[in-house]
């Protein structure tokens, strides 16, 4: 049987539309499945049609226009791509069970490359799950495909991210009714250690600190932040904070009826769990990676990583990772290694994008209320509507890990299957346990990794190769 | 509230719960929904009001029930002209319902 595509690659960000690039100019055939309206990953959302409004969107920046190249060489490469193509589980051999327009069906690769980025770290604070609570990536995305956002809105969080979509709302005249920046000053002194190496890229230090300085000079903005909660009935209307160097803090309210949160990105993994491969804990970066060699290969043969779905480093890191991965399936696949001078230039721009990252995961670290929450109120699951306390009283009854907890409380077994709870159920564990966090488990994912309907599966089109051969 | 920058010179019309919203072309409805102070698009009865939270399609907050489509992120659906949308209920008949 032969299969239907030398290579597919699921997700079109960066690292997918560079991934394919490479595939192609190495002669073999590639299919892009991506689960967004349009290809560009979450970095360079819409940026396909924005591109006849770059005088109007100037605000979007220099970084989001970058795009453009890449996406152009990815529409003129011979890739075929479908987009809103939502895929639910792999198989063996190599065969992906996908949801195209709602019509399930089945495709087989050669190989199989997981470009499948990084979402937003969930942010269990007292009054997360409240309507007009939502993420700066999501504030961020309402900007880049409706040039849509909110006056008088409080960002609360830290990180590169936070700092940029804070700039762009600023370029685009929202007006901002507080920063609450989490970032807290004494752990800069264990970022510093990673200052030397982050040094190899001067240009992005000096951009994140002219983020900074514009930002305290134009909002209201209160540094070392914590003890945050949204408060509100059936939608947020005020964070309350602690903030400043005093001991005590000083303590501020802002009344606002949209509210940001941010806590840098984690790797998006449901789909790699769920497919076997194996993972680490990723101690800095304080999350799941699956292990893979330099070149994107996982543990499982035929299958590769590339980007963020494999670590956190950034758009023009994961866009040489794609290219590096395309050259490893083309390898692989025809023998042949495809351009190996532009080989070394990609090679080259990861390492000075990983470079950086030490000291950003350091600078940025997740504030240890979001990890561990303490509040008792604080919704845990959001699909079941968990509360700490009722999940404390689950794992209180001798629950062993995550998987066990399931079937205790249903923590992780909504719609969003554990994207929304799963580290905070596993740190929350480890705490109980007294474990260190990398040797407490994860959920253990099934497919399908997304939702999919009875009727989908059962109208699943099955090509009968004997009849068309 | 939220608000449009910029304007779009082609417009549709979609409907939430039957009142018809002015939306322009290729908008995400749950975008459409924001702008015109809708923010609580799904419920349930162990979750209470829900609205859109990650605009990616990974959180699954934002669901509504699309023409005759149940639990569509609304994230991730681009508006079309005469779409008909509603709350979207975790269960048949949730104990109260929210009108906007």
């Amino acid at each position: 049987m032969t299969p239907d595509y030398d290579v597919i690659i699921v997700g079109a960000g960066p690292a997918g539309m560079a991934t394919a690039i490479t595939a192609r100019q190495a002669g073999l055939s590639v299919l892009v499945l991506d689960d967004q309206p349009d290809h560009g990953g979450q970095v360079w959302r819409h940026i396909r049609q924005n591109h006849q409004h770059r005088q109007t969107r100037a605000f979007l920046g220099k970084d989001y226009w970058k795009g453009d190249q890449l996406t152009k060489a990815f529409q003129s490469s011979g890739a075929d791509i479908s987009h809103q193509a939502v895929v639910w589980q792999i198989t063996d051999p190599l065969t992906l069970g996908v949801s195209i327009a709602g019509i399930a069906q089945s495709l087989s690769a050669r190989a199989i490359v997981l470009a499948t980025g990084a979402y937003e770290r969930p942010v269990p604070l007292p009054g997360w799950h409240l309507p007009g609570v939502m993420t700066v990536g999501a504030a961020q995305t309402l900007l880049k495909v409706s040039a849509t956002g909110a006056d008088e809105a409080v960002f609360v969080g830290t990180g590169p991210l936070f700092y940029l979509t804070i700039t762009q709302y600023l370029d685009a005249g929202f007006s901002i009714a507080g920063v609450c920046d989490t970032g807290a000053r004494p752990s800069a002194r264990a970022g510093f250690g990673a200052l030397p190496l982050a040094l190899a890229q001067p240009n992005m230090l000096l951009k994140g600190l002219g983020w900074l300085r514009r930002i305290k000079a134009e909002t209201p903005y209160y540094d070392q932040v914590s003890d945050i909660q949204l408060d509100g009935q059936d939608h947020v209307e005020a964070v309350t904070f602690a903030y400043g160097k005093g001991q005590p803090k000083e303590k501020m309210r802002i009344p606002s009826s949209h509210v940001f949160l941010h806590q840098g990105v984690i790797p998006n993994v449901n789909l790699s769990m769920a497919s076997g491969l194996a993972h680490h804990w990723h101690h800095r970066q304080m999350c799941w990676h699956p292990v893979c060699d330099r070149h994107g290969a996982s543990s499982v043969e035929g299958i590769y990583i590339a980007g963020d779905g494999g670590g956190i480093a950034g758009a023009g890191a994961a866009e040489a990772s794609g290219h590096i991965t395309g050259a490893a399936v083309a390898k692989a696949l025809t023998g042949t290694t495809p351009h190996r001078a532009a080989l070394w230039r990609h090679r080259i721009r990861q390492l000075r994008h990983r470079a950086l990252r030490p000291f950003l995961d350091r600078l940025y670290a997740p504030l240890a209320e979001t990890l561990t929450p303490k509040d008792s109120n604080t919704i845990i699951c959001r699909c079941e509507g968990l509360t700490q306390a009722e999940v404390t009283a689950a794992i209180g009854l001798g629950v062993a890990g995550p998987n066990q907890l399931k079937a205790y409380c249903r923590a992780g077994m909504g719609r969003c299957q554990g994207r929304m709870c799963g580290l905070t159920v596993q740190a929350m564990l480890a705490a109980h346990h007294k474990t260190p966090i990398k040797d407490m488990p994860y959920y253990r994912l099934r497919p399908p990794v997304r939702p999919v309907t009875i009727a989908e599966l059962a109208a699943l089109h099955q090509p009968d190769h004997d009849m068309t051969e | 509230m939220f608000r449009r920058r910029d304007h779009s010179s082609s417009e549709i019309t979609i409907f939430w719960q039957d009142r018809p919203l002015i939306a322009a072309q290729g908008e995400l409805v749950a975008a459409v929904l924001l702008r015109h102070g809708i923010s609580i698009t799904h419920q349930g009865p162990s979750t209470g009001p829900r609205g859109p939270y990650c605009m990616m399609g990974v959180c699954f907050d934002c669901l509504v029930d699309a023409d005759n489509r149940k639990a569509i992120p609304s994230c991730q659906l681009v508006a079309q002209d005469g779409m008909r949308l509603n709350r979207h209920h975790n269960m048949a008949q949730a104990e109260h319902s929210h009108d906007t």
